[in-house]
């Protein structure tokens, strides 16, 4: 029984995941969750056409491979745009990746927690190695370079 | 048994579930006392705000909530504003964050001329709107579309000022070349730069004219616009140069014989990105004719706010020089000129508050006098901007959201 509960307790995370407002504490989480494998993370907004791009590259691999460890952060930081960005990751099928929004109004201070050196060009992405440091990019990242860091 | 017959439901329950998920998302509900206080038209709950000056001195700001528009005006400098008043007749979105935000602006006769976008039902479409009032904003005429392609595809990031004649000249950025080219199965990059004049119908109502300048411009980042004469106006935008190398050109139109006089590169910081940077560029020209320019990039060869002169309208211009703290990520200035004074403002984020930063040269803009911070805020940060009544009055107007807005005269 007790197997069940705790696969009943991964699931439920996994189905009822939502969009989670970013913080210090779950982002020092997500990361050191992720230490000793390669991942990546994308920030992206309702305002950037090519960030919808890199969406569709990743739901793409993630229909391939659904275990991919993939972060995804939108920088909108707006409550109201709250169920567009819901929408625009269902309609992705990115729903089931973590997925953190940036708190209303806190944009440069989310960004600041990332990265002081990132002046909020989208789309951006972090390589992060196995051992936990990262490097920057801005601007679309193509699909053998995703799918390089990924595997 | 019970084990098989529990672990099957178990599967099916899940795969229910996972259905659900998948097309019933919850939308997340959040209750705050300022988020409820932001339900309602405050102005400090906008994200962005405009302010421009009535040929008489008063200050008029603008901001939207939902589908509406909103003003209220000032007659003692921005001390106080009146009451706001709920623009009738305006009931649609209207684009008003970041770069994308409706204006403002007035013609020497005391009309009122408007300008946003409308975000229409696809993504990244919208059209160039227009309206304006001939009695002080007691009534808007009814608003019409700018653009006069009628296709659904990019119409934003609107500029508008008025000339001596009355005449609103709107700039934005306008996808219809790509959409075209799109169906003709040719690829192309970015979006175009379109101007449009206004001309009064015998009816009293406004039509436009409509005039690609340059193709090919970035898609996400704001214009700046000013006129450089009689019949002239001078505008600054990102350009795709290349392969995505995303630098500033600036090009003057003789909007009387509807031609290009110049258009040139004016930024060669080379930034590569494939992306949106959401930093657009700021001029304004003095009473010598030179023009003064602000920009922003991350460039191979230059990375964050920069501030040159030309004296020749973008043709050749002086050696950019470094604004702000770059380690306290400087971004968003804006320029205006007030004789020999050329003043400066951007915002900075010092890992806690967000800071309003001015800086002034007296000797047009040959050299800068030490910074000063003018105002924080804890909470959000629009771009700030600085207006000018035309009467030698200079003012620094700088959003906060859920703080408050801030204006002062410098």
């Amino acid at each position: 029984m007790m197997k069940y509960c705790i696969l009943c307790m991964l699931f439920s995370n996994l189905v009822f995941a939502q969009p989670i407002e970013l913080t210090k504490n779950n982002w020092n989480k997500v990361k050191s969750s992720n230490l000793n494998s390669q991942w990546l993370t994308v920030l992206w907004s309702l305002e950037c056409p090519p960030c919808f791009k890199e969406l569709s590259l990743i739901s793409k691999m993630v229909s391939k491979e659904p275990n991919l460890k993939v972060t995804l952060i939108n920088t909108d930081a707006s409550d109201d745009l709250l169920e567009q960005i819901q929408d625009v990751l269902a309609q992705y099928q990115l729903n089931k990746l973590t997925n953190f929004y940036f708190a209303d109004e806190q944009a440069a201070q989310s960004r600041f927690m990332i990265d002081p050196t990132w002046y909020g060009e989208l789309p951006r992405s972090y390589f992060f190695s196995s051992g936990g440091t990262a490097v920057g990019r801005s601007g679309l990242i193509n699909k053998n370079t995703l799918n390089k860091w990924l595997k | 048994m019970v084990n098989i017959l529990f672990s099957t439901f178990f599967i099916v329950f899940m795969c229910w579930c996972s259905q659900l998920s998948a097309h019933q998302h919850a939308p997340i509900k959040k209750e705050r006392n300022l988020d409820t206080l932001c339900n309602i038209q405050k102005i400090a709950c906008a994200k962005t705000v405009t302010v421009s000056a009535h040929p008489n001195g008063d200050l008029w700001r603008v901001w939207t909530h939902k589908n509406h528009m909103f003003y209220a005006v000032s007659h003692n400098q921005g001390a106080q504003f009146n009451k706001r008043v709920k623009i009738k007749g305006i009931d649609e979105p209207i684009s008003s964050r970041g770069e994308n935000r409706p204006k403002i602006a007035f013609g020497q006769n005391g009309f009122v001329y408007l300008s946003w976008a409308m975000p229409k039902e696809k993504k990244y479409t919208a059209d160039i709107r227009f309206s304006y009032s001939k009695n002080n904003g007691l009534h808007f005429s009814k608003p019409i579309t700018v653009n006069n392609d009628g296709l659904l595809t990019g119409h934003s990031f609107n500029e508008i000022l008025v000339t001596e004649n009355n005449q609103p000249i709107i700039t934005w950025l306008d996808g219809r070349d790509k959409f075209k080219a799109t169906l003709a199965g040719e690829k192309t990059n970015g979006s175009a730069l379109y101007l449009a004049k206004g001309a009064l119908n015998a009816d009293g109502s406004m039509h436009f004219t409509n005039r690609q300048l340059a193709n090919g411009t970035c898609v996400c980042c704001r214009i700046a616009m000013v006129q450089t004469g009689k019949d002239k106006v001078s505008i600054m935008w990102r350009h795709i140069f290349g392969d995505n190398i995303r630098d500033f050109s600036l090009l003057t139109y003789d909007f009387k014989d509807k031609n290009i006089i110049n258009q040139n590169r004016v930024t060669f910081d080379d930034w590569y990105i494939n992306g949106c940077p959401h930093q657009g560029a700021a001029i304004d020209i003095d009473d010598q004719q030179r023009l003064h320019l602000t920009w922003f990039n991350q460039g191979q060869k230059g990375k964050g706010l920069f501030y040159a002169y030309s004296d020749n309208l973008g043709q050749t211009r002086s050696h950019p020089v470094s604004i702000g703290n770059l380690s306290q990520q400087a971004m968003h200035a804006n320029v205006k000129t007030n004789g020999k004074n050329v003043n400066l403002v951007w915002i900075e984020f010092n890992g806690k508050a967000h800071e309003l930063w001015h800086q002034k040269s007296i000797n047009s803009g040959a050299s800068f006098l030490k910074p000063k911070i003018m105002a924080r805020s804890k909470t959000g940060a629009d771009r700030p901007f600085i207006i000018s009544d035309g009467l030698g009055n200079h003012y620094v107007s700088w959003q906060r959201p859920k703080t408050g807005h801030w204006i002062e005269k410098l």
